[in-house]
């Protein structure tokens, strides 16, 4: 007890040195704590379900020659239920279906809201929560639904809503049941449940659960204990291949064996696989940021605990008195590494909860920085717990061992009878210790520069078309028919009111970074030789509202027939279809010049059933259809309006706010029970980057951390060396050295480890920096100011530090320590 | 040379008032040789500290060189201390970092002399106290007696006027210590004026004057004749 006081009152009066220690050390901790929780989040997905280890996804990987190989998460609906009884090992199956649905209480919508419908074995499989109600209706009440618990409290303002009637599509549903939320580390997120049965499993006139010919089913598997997956695999695959109906799509020496590879995903190890689905399951850890992030956390706690070991050796020096005198009244040196060691332990227990605090507090932006939503209740599970615990003895060892050992080493004779310092520790390791600080640092700093830079390239680059004022509509996707009916009425009723500049469909715009393929080639050439080009399906106004313009023949247009007879289902296939193409297509297709092109013939070709011969009729520049991070690719646009899901309205910039009054007026007057779901195709289109500018935060946040840590230790140093160079200073001031001399001294001591971490980081921010921007095709080159003005900030900021030090050092009468020595 | 008068020392801590000198009346011409004795805690240190412009008196007057120091600034001070004052500890003083090259370089360093010439006179003095084959070594690996000729060839090699010498001899033992007092005699005999604080009495003997100090007062002054 009396030792921890004392532990506490040396604490006390350490006063400002204390409180850096506790301040670096907290900083370092509340650091590791955030990766630690971001590492345990991505290691244990699903882990809430206890099954989780027999669960299995079915995926498929699905290579159509001619097409991007793609993988997804969905399998032929029919497949589940023809697994029952032939795959060895199988206890049960489940099938999800996912979608969209508008949810509609009196007259508040709640608009494309995602929706899973489950066949009721998959709630038993994932062992779903209930905080209310039960799950049981799901597998037989077609108008049961279950919500989450934040879905209860957002729609009734209370958790226990069973009861409860909401229009789910226009069917009225009944509450029975309210469960737990999913967690963040659940591979599927849904906060709406219903019956797979009511869910929407006729699309396009096809019973999707009895279909063999389209990838559109989640579809779950259990196993029994002890069941090998493998066998398992072949088993679904085997039938999978025998059944898989290719419908004449393909070439028929092409077997479904050729196109498909199914593969068992464990449920446990789903979150690490490395496999990204197009949608449906939350993507796979990023295992890259994972380490980048784990490397940084643990090079922040080092530098934090280096700090700790060079505070308490400066300390040591004033404490060596204290030492010497409590060895001569009797104390062994197992009980003062064990005072000193419990000091420490004070220190770092105080800054772990400090630590905890703070991770609490800035939980919000630490989310937003790893774009994922950190769980804290993880911070009470044993086994987090645990780690905390190895943590924490991890800083206490470390920082609090060599201290201990170093200082009650001191030699009592000695230091009473001379005054000298105690213990000298090792300088040349603190030198390198500081070198390797500010190298993380201006490497962190050029980072920060060049992802900045790039962002700023990425969202004021000439992107070919005028993203200002453009306003787009989503939600108009429909059946072929319908889709062709409501987004000519939509354009048609906004079209010509005040504001309004130009009114236009699609099915894609360049803020989605998303365009579907096609094979194009010339009517003479082998099929084999076709070019996959990009395709946009594009309303006759495309190109006006986007500000495009033709650089040989003509745009699309009302006033030909050729384009117009696109609109009509029945008779279009005995037309040409009229094509605009890029400058890349017009060369990759090998024609001369985009003046050549015009008026020749191309084979457009879908699939071996959809194979329809195109005219080119117009050729624009090349535009970035795609994000910066993608080439521009030969592009074919081209009128198919049954496919388009998109409207796009140019304003008046003058008159913006009529002309969103008129969009909405235009809307309503077709929809008037859909409400609006808008954006600006400029503010979409900077979204693409938000990645990069979280990236930037953290990187801007770290880079500071890592100088405010390093500007604790280079304050320890200073005051560390200027306390033992003491001596050495005086006697070159009664050599004559002024003030400014002794400074120069110093200047140079704390800058020299600087420069040389510059030369550390230079080269290795430069290979890291240059890796990132590979992402990007169209990218900055990394401008060599970045690179010293980093270093100069780093430069600046450690000579700022020491200056207090240097200073009292420099001016100090030189008698005292002279005589003393 | 130099002309303390009425010179008082007065060390003030929060209830403590210690006078370490107390009206002292010295002087020195130049080209002297002054040993300066007395008992522990008698003020030789401080006195020599004020001599040597590292520290200030409280009241009184300090000529040094025809001009009232006693109220200058540090700045000012060191300016006057570098161009004409050597020093030299008992201790030896020495940086243990650098060379006995560099050590001795290091007097030399303030006061705006090219390389060449600085490497020159270093290299001179050197020979002169016979040390200039060990100018490569550290101070670690030199012999007490070693130390303190670097030491002194530290102190002259800025052709200072006077060199104080704060028992100089105090960490050698006496074949070493002799030769260190044989060095400041032929020193002195150059012209060179030498003012020293020692408790050997034998080596007193070498100086041509002796001031005795006692509680911060001087008690004695004995003028011996040339040796």
């Amino acid at each position: 007890m009396s030792q921890l006081l004392i532990g506490l009152r040396v604490l006390k009066r350490q006063g400002l040195y204390g409180l850096m220690a506790i301040l670096g050390l907290t900083i370092g901790l509340a650091v590791a704590v955030i990766a630690m929780l971001y590492t345990w989040q991505e290691t244990h997905y699903d882990s809430h379900i206890e099954r989780a280890d027999r669960i299995f996804l079915i995926d498929a990987k699905v290579s159509q020659p001619g097409r991007t190989e793609t993988i997804v998460a969905q399998v032929p609906g029919a497949l589940s239920e023809s697994l029952r009884g032939t795959v060895p090992g199988l206890e049960d199956t489940a099938r999800v279906w996912r979608q969209w649905s508008s949810l509609k209480i009196g007259d508040r919508f709640n608009f494309n809201l995602p929706v899973i419908g489950v066949e009721a074995a998959w709630v038993d499989m994932i062992d779903l929560p209930m905080v209310a109600g039960s799950s049981d209706a799901i597998g037989n009440d077609l108008s049961s639904v279950l919500i989450s618990a934040s879905m209860a409290t957002r729609l009734y303002g209370d958790v226990d809503s069973v009861g409860q009637t909401f229009e789910l599509d226009e069917n009225a549903m009944l509450v029975t049941g309210v469960y737990q939320d999913f967690p963040t580390a659940s591979h599927i997120e849904a906060d709406v449940i219903i019956p797979s049965k009511a869910a929407a499993i006729t699309q396009r006139g096809i019973r999707m659960d009895e279909d063999w010919k389209g990838f559109n089913v989640f579809t779950y598997l259990l196993l029994e204990d002890g069941a090998d997956a493998l066998v398992a695999q072949t088993a679904v695959e085997e039938i999978l291949h025998q059944n898989f109906q290719l419908d004449g799509r393909f070439p028929p020496e092409i077997t479904a064996a050729d196109i498909v590879d199914v593969s068992l995903q464990r449920l446990s190890d789903l979150h690490l696989n490395d496999r990204t689905y197009p949608w449906g399951v939350k993507p796979p850890a990023d295992k890259l940021k994972l380490a980048v992030f784990s490397a940084i956390a643990i090079l922040i706690v080092l530098i934090a605990c280096v700090n700790h070991i060079n505070l308490s050796t400066v300390r040591s020096i004033e404490r060596a008195r204290e030492v010497a005198l409590r060895k001569i009244l009797g104390a062994g040196r197992k009980q003062l590494v064990g005072q000193f060691l419990l000091e420490a332990a004070i220190l770092a227990t105080l800054a772990l909860v400090l630590a905890l605090t703070v991770v609490e507090l800035i939980e919000p932006y630490a989310s937003d920085m790893l774009q994922t939503q950190l769980d804290l209740s993880a911070l009470t599970s044993a086994g987090f717990i645990g780690w905390l615990a190895l943590l924490l003895t991890f800083v206490i060892g470390s920082a609090g061992l060599y201290p201990a050992f170093i200082v009650s080493a001191v030699m009592p004779g000695r230091v009473l009878a001379s005054h000298s310092r105690g213990a000298k520790g090792n300088a040349r390791l603190r030198s390198v210790l500081v070198i390797f600080q500010f190298s993380i640092s201006i490497t962190l700093a050029i980072g920060a520069a060049v992802i900045w830079s790039q962002l700023r390239y990425a969202r004021t680059a000439d992107l070919g078309f005028d993203a200002e004022n453009v306003m787009m509509l989503y939600g108009v996707g429909r059946g072929p028919a319908q889709t062709v009916a409501l987004t000519r009425g939509i354009t048609q009723s906004i079209d010509g009111l005040p504001g309004i500049v130009t009114v236009s469909a699609a099915n894609s715009t360049p803020a989605w970074d998303y365009v579907l393929e096609v094979s194009v080639r010339k009517p003479a050439e082998a099929p084999e030789s076709a070019q996959t080009m990009g395709r946009v399906s594009v309303d006759l106004n495309f190109f006006e509202t986007l500000d495009m313009e033709p650089v040989a023949g003509r745009l699309f247009s009302e006033d030909y027939g050729l384009d117009r007879g696109q609109w009509d289902l029945e008779t279009r296939g005995s037309l040409d279809l009229p094509v605009i193409i890029n400058e890349r297509a017009v060369a990759s297709l090998g024609f001369l010049s985009a003046d050549a092109a015009i008026g020749e013939q191309v084979q457009f070709t879908l699939s071996a059933q959809d194979d329809r011969a195109a005219r080119i009729v117009g050729v624009v520049e090349d535009v970035h259809f795609k994000s910066l991070k993608n080439a521009i690719q030969p592009m074919v646009y081209y009128p198919d309006p049954a496919i388009f899901n998109v409207i796009m309205v140019r304003m008046d910039p003058n008159q913006r706010s009529i002309a969103m009054q008129s969009i909405e007026e235009g809307w309503n007057k077709v929809m008037p029970n859909q409400p609006i779901s808008s954006a600006f195709l400029a503010s979409a289109l900077a979204e693409q980057y938000d990645r990069e500018s979280q990236e930037l935060k953290t990187v801007s946040v770290l880079a500071g951390l890592g100088i405010l840590i390093a500007v604790f230790g280079q304050y320890g140093l200073a005051a560390y060396s200027a306390q033992s160079r003491r001596r050495e200073i005086s006697i070159r001031k009664v050599l004559g050295a002024r003030v400014r001399d002794i400074l120069q001294l110093f200047v140079w001591q704390f800058s020299k480890p600087v420069f040389l971490a510059m030369i550390v980081a230079w080269p290795v921010a430069f290979y890291l920096m240059t890796a990132w921007l590979e992402n990007f095709v169209y990218r900055v080159t990394p401008n060599p100011l970045w690179f010293v003005l980093a270093g100069v900030v780093a430069l600046m900021v450690a000579l700022l530090t020491v200056a207090s030090h240097a200073l009292k050092a420099a001016r100090a009468a030189p008698v005292e320590a002279l005589r003393y020595e | 040379m130099l002309k303390l008068h009425n010179l008082s020392k007065v060390y003030q801590t929060d209830e403590v008032e210690t006078v370490a000198l107390d009206n002292v009346n010295i002087e020195i011409e130049s080209g002297e040789f002054v040993a300066i004795m007395g008992p522990s805690g008698c003020g030789k240190s401080t006195l020599l500290n004020i001599v040597g412009m590292l520290d200030s008196p409280s009241s009184g007057d300090y000529i040094f060189m025809d001009e009232n120091v006693a109220g200058y600034p540090e700045s000012k001070l060191s300016n006057i201390r570098k161009q004409n004052i050597g020093f030299i500890f008992q201790s030896f003083n020495l940086i243990d970092e650098l060379t006995v090259e560099e050590n001795i370089e290091l007097a030399l360093l303030y006061h705006n002399i090219p390389a060449s010439e600085r490497r020159e006179r270093v290299a001179r003095v050197m020979d002169k106290v016979g040390i200039a084959h060990r100018a490569k070594h550290m101070p670690s690996q030199l012999s007490g007696g070693q130390q303190q000729r670097v030491a002194v060839a530290r102190a002259v090699v800025g052709d200072q006027a006077m060199i104080l010498a704060d028992e100089p001899t105090g960490n050698l033992d006496s074949a070493h210590g002799q030769e260190v007092m044989e060095m400041l005699q032929s020193l002195n005999a150059e012209g060179t004026t030498i003012v020293m604080v020692t408790h050997s009495p034998a080596h007193a003997d070498y100086a041509r004057r002796t001031i005795n100090l006692f509680d911060g007062h001087v008690v004695t002054e004995n003028l011996r004749a040339a040796v």
